[in-house]
């Protein structure tokens, strides 16, 4: 007997052999299924046979058609140059990829040829071109090699490495079937090698983010593992590039075949909403079928009950679906339901950071999302607790804040001399430190639960904080010292936030002395801590300490070979209090060892080393070295294009540093090329009244007085002054610029009446507020006066204003000599020659 | 129900909300090489079949989202027919000299004019058999196992001998047939949901 189709035959039945035998016999022959004599008699043989039959004329209608498919290649009547197509791999949305093989080299790639036709727009064609070109430099092991791209007879086309393996949706059903076994499912290795690979994607997904680029499909399918399993990200970027309409991505064109991936942002149609985090939820998904072999809701009904779940459902977590035996502890539950939190800000903020924590999962360390799983717990407690929401939740953040950026540093300081078991054991350590901090704040809100301690009434911010302090005060982590370093650092770092700098400088000088005593030094709790204290002294306008503890921090660094982020961290922190207290040229040499720290690290870093570019132009504009930092804004703003979308405001502020440089070394045509254009993508990023727009009129006006277009110049300034009466307050510093650069112009223009009112508007709002805005004006006001003859009124107020502006911080050269001018002929005007000459001597 | 049924509903349901540029995309690029054969079948030069693909795609896409089908009168794919076949007698009598007759003039006439009656031209119903076979092959070779699918590739379709594909593959003569029964019959059951939905 046959059961459950070949599994089992017992003796007198047909074997699958014969039953194939006699299907092709039937099928070539018209032989009936009970021709032969066991047939006649078998139920079983006979229904086993009349389905081979039907099997066998399926396959020779397949092979008719597969014969049909396997004739001439469509490439849509397009051959490629310097390609043989050997066959069709797959046929999907965006067009057809097939294998190929490259003529000159005999190197086996695949071509995806994008569809053409009535539906593709020119909008689509330039956003393919520009991520294809994106792509083509998105050099990174683990994401599919693009090696050329072009048009051939109309028709684009991409050639990139052809990864000859399964895909990862196979692996995972395979881990599944292997996992289908009891025994199995207790040996640990198949699923951390399968985490490993995950986080090998993520690492993937977030090299390409930080180029700018959103795969956006995110899903098993595309994503390849080659023949030595490692894994390979498929259709980056490409794969929306194509389907994105004129105003984005189309509401539910990434659904079609990707819908059981898609984010709620995606799912509810907030195509804006779409960024980084929503290829981070798919890769949640991706996890989420890791561990459980199942989607996270139900995705199999109709499109709008799917849409429902992914907006809607809350997953369950995973190790409840996968069993007890299944491995999958809190930790892997908390990591994955971060990832499908429905808030992207509630969600792991980069495909990095999830790759980070399942690193450390492996590695046996705590994990990030843990941290925010409980703090989110206490936040959610604190709003039962009828505490103020707004303040409430916004003290929780900038405590959590804190937290944050310490526990990150302490992690990041693990420097990679240390062995394994040391990591392991200090990780451990820090774990537990940090569980410690986290419970003490608590235990902190808890006790300012209104029914228990304070009555029936709204904690403030400062009330939670003290008690908190007085708390540690009172002496309750005495005998953990690190602990309540750690703790105090916290909320020092608070403090300062808050604006109580003398609170908060008793926190960290605790912080720091603490520290300084702590067992095994050099330790990097110090070089943290003061970090802290450095920036708060800076805040307070002490920089003599503060240099000192950036010092101080950045030695400790040094000697104990933190790892390169951490230290240009420390460099750039010493270079900006170098930069303020005007000590340039030491602040240039910092900025630089951090940028060069960054550009070695490459990979994520080049956002930040691309950021610390544009810090070092702009103070070689400040050093006066115009032409060095021309060069490297040019630089910058060509990678922040790369990197980012055009409308960008980082970018947008790297083409407007730009434009101003061009306007310092008297290049007016290029710098008001350059303005418009900033404008142009300000108005569609901002819209056209922001204050931003205001600032770029500004500069445009400058460029064109210093021009000598000073009827031009006016135009641009009275556009600026109407955006920034109406959006900025009275005394604001932008307004008292632009208000005393159209005084100027129009003065230029000979109505000099009208320009001094300008300048008398511009002084009052600015005193008390803008001593350095006032002081100009009042030379301004000085200037105008002398020619219309009023010389006492003319010297009354350019005497005090030239002094004050010798001494002010932040004053430009220029504005200091004019001011000396003005003030000097102002005085011999009215016959104090002695005053005068005091101002004329250098 | 299976993936490709899944993928094939939301296809349809995409295909309602005129804005979904993808389910018009997914539909197009399944439906054209099919649509396309089937215009050179019945005379057309490539350029103008592609044409009539184009053409009978834009059509039926209109009448659809114009809540013009109604399931009762037919299968959708007997519904697309219609638009195909007078794409097709369109295209091919604008590029014919006028006066000329054309052999397969009636032949496309007929086609065209029969299809609303649900009597389709024979080379529809091959095209179109071609093209879900094809389909469902496809999804049967991303959810089978790999090594059942090589088999079967091997075996069923490469007309290898059982003993070469079992020993190629590293499985038993008896897991090549099996490869065989089961992928066959999968196809098969792939083929019928999809008829039921087209």
């Amino acid at each position: 007997m046959v059961k459950d189709g070949f599994g089992e035959t017992t003796p007198g039945c047909l074997n699958p052999g014969e039953i194939d035998r006699l299907a092709r016999e039937a099928t070539v022959g018209g032989l009936a299924p009970d021709a032969d004599a066991h047939v006649s008699q078998c139920d079983s043989c006979r229904a086993l046979l009349t389905e081979a039959i039907e099997n066998e004329r399926a396959l020779a209608r397949l092979r008719d058609s597969d014969g049909a498919a396997k004739g001439p290649v469509d490439t849509g009547a397009v051959a490629i140059p310097g390609f043989e197509i050997i066959n069709i791999v797959n046929r999907g949305g965006q067009g057809i990829v097939y294998e190929a093989t490259q003529t000159s080299t005999g190197r086996r790639v695949a071509i995806k040829v994008m569809r053409e036709g009535p539906f593709a727009s020119d909008a689509d064609r330039v956003r393919f071109e520009r991520e294809a070109r994106l792509l083509a430099r998105l050099k990174h092991p683990n994401i599919v090699t693009i090696h050329d791209t072009g048009v051939a007879a109309g028709v684009h086309f991409v050639v990139m490495d052809f990864i000859d393996g399964p895909t990862f949706e196979s692996h995972i059903d395979a881990l599944w079937r292997w996992r289908a076994d009891a025994g199995a499912r207790r040996d640990p290795r198949p699923l951390r090698d399968a985490l490993d690979v995950f986080a090998t994607i993520c690492e993937a997904v977030n090299a390409a983010h930080v180029r700018g680029v959103i795969h956006r499909d995110i899903k098993p399918s595309n994503i390849r593992l080659d023949q030595a399993g490692v894994p390979h990200v498929l259709d980056f970027g490409l794969a929306k590039t194509a389907d994105a309409d004129d105003s984005g991505i189309s509401m539910s064109g990434s659904f079609v075949g990707s819908l059981p991936w898609a984010a709620p942002e995606q799912a509810s149609g907030r195509v804006h909403a779409i960024d980084v985090r929503t290829d981070v939820y798919a890769l949640g998904v991706v996890l989420y079928q890791l561990l459980t072999g199942e989607f996270p809701y139900a995705v199999s009904g109709a499109m709008r009950d799917t849409l429902d779940n992914i907006i809607n459902i809350e997953p369950r977590r995973p190790s409840a679906i996968a069993g007890r035996a299944s491995r999958i502890d809190d930790e892997l539950d908390t990591i994955t339901l971060r990832c499908l939190t429905k808030d992207p800000a509630q969600r792991y903020q980069t495909a990095g950071d999830l790759a980070r924590d399942i690193r450390r999962y492996l590695a046996g360390e705590p994990i990030e999302a843990k941290r925010d799983s409980l703090a989110y717990v206490v936040r959610k407690q604190l709003r039962r607790y009828r505490i103020v929401v707004g303040t409430g939740v916004a003290f929780l953040l900038v405590v959590l804040a804190g937290l944050f950026v310490s526990i990150s540093q302490w992690r990041q300081a693990v420097t990679a001399r240390e062995h394994a078991e040391k990591q392991t054991a200090r990780a451990q350590a820090e774990a537990k430190k940090a569980d410690a901090v986290n419970d003490f704040l608590g235990q902190m809100l808890a006790a300012v639960e209104p029914d228990n301690a304070l009555g029936n009434r709204d904690i403030t911010i400062r009330e939670a904080l003290d008690l908190a302090a007085d708390q540690l005060d009172a002496g309750q982590l005495a005998d953990q010292p690190e602990v309540e370093a750690a703790v105090r650092d916290t909320l020092g770092t608070t403090y300062s936030a808050l604006g109580e700098f003398e609170a908060a400088r008793r926190h960290l000088d605790r912080a720091v002395a603490l520290a300084r005593d702590f067992p095994d030094q050099p330790r990097q709790e110090l070089a943290v801590f003061l970090n802290s204290r450095g920036t708060l002294l800076q805040g307070m306008g002490l920089p003599e300490p503060s240099e000192s503890d950036f010092r101080e921090s950045l030695t400790l660094a040094q000697t104990m070979g933190l790892e390169p982020r951490s230290l240009a961290l420390c460099h750039n922190n010493l270079a900006m209090l170098l930069a303020q207290t005007g000590r340039l040229d030491e602040a240039y040499t910092e900025l630089s060892a951090a940028h060069e720290l960054m550009q070695r690290l490459g990979g994520e870093a080049v956002m930040d080393a691309t950021m610390l570019l544009g810090n070092m132009a702009v103070l070689n504009l400040e050093r006066g070295d115009a032409e060095a930092a021309l060069l490297q804004l040019e630089e910058n703003v060509a990678t922040w294009r790369e990197l980012l979308p055009p409308n960008h405001p980082t970018l947008l502020e790297a083409l407007s540093n730009l434009a101003s440089a061009h306007r310092i070394v008297g290049n007016y045509d290029e710098a008001e090329r350059r303005f418009s254009e900033c404008m142009e993508i300000g108005r569609e990023v901002y819209g056209d009244r922001h204050p931003i727009i205001g600032v770029d009129l500004n500069n445009l006006g400058l460029t064109r007085s210093e021009a000598g277009r000073f009827a031009e110049a006016e135009v641009a300034f009275r556009q600026a002054w109407d955006i920034q009466q109406e959006a900025l307050s009275p005394g604001h510093i932008d307004r008292g610029k632009t208000l005393g650069n159209l005084a100027d112009a129009v003065a230029e223009q000979g109505r000099l009446e009208e320009g001094l009112a300008y300048y008398e508007q511009c002084a009052t709002e600015s005193k008390d507020l803008n001593p350095l805005i006032e002081a100009g004006c009042n030379i301004g006001r000085a200037e105008i006066l002398l020619k219309l003859e009023r010389f006492e009124e003319a010297a009354t107020l350019a005497e005090p204003a030239a002094r004050a502006l010798q001494t002010m911080p932040g004053v430009a050269d220029g504005l200091k000599q004019r001011s000396r001018a003005v003030a000097a002929a102002a005085l011999r005007s009215i016959g104090r020659d002695e005053d005068a000459a005091e101002f004329e001597t250098p | 129900m299976s993936e490709l049924t899944r993928t094939t509903t939301l296809l349809l349901e995409g295909l309602l909300d005129p804005n979904n540029r993808e389910a018009w995309r997914t539909l197009h690029d399944r439906c054209r090489p099919m649509l396309m054969a089937y215009g050179r079948r019945r005379g057309l030069q490539d350029a103008d079949a592609e044409d009539a693909a184009q053409e009978a795609l834009a059509d039926f896409a209109r009448a659809y989202q114009a809540g013009q089908y109604e399931r009762e009168r037919g299968p959708l794919r007997h519904w697309l027919a219609g638009f195909a076949a007078r794409r097709v007698a369109k295209v091919g009598s604008a590029r014919r000299a006028p006066g000329l007759d054309h052999p397969d003039k009636t032949q496309v006439l007929a086609g065209a004019a029969d299809t609303d009656s649900g009597s389709l031209d024979q080379v529809w119903e091959e095209e179109w058999e071609r093209h879900v076979l094809q389909m469902c092959l496809s999804q049967v070779r991303m959810e089978a196992d790999p090594k059942h699918v090589e088999a079967f590739e091997m075996y069923a379709l490469g007309g290898c001998s059982v003993a070469e594909t079992a020993q190629a593959v590293g499985v038993s003569e008896n897991v090549v047939y099996i490869a065989k029964t089961r992928i066959l019959s999968r196809l098969r059951a792939l083929r019928e949901e999809l008829e039921a939905l087209w």
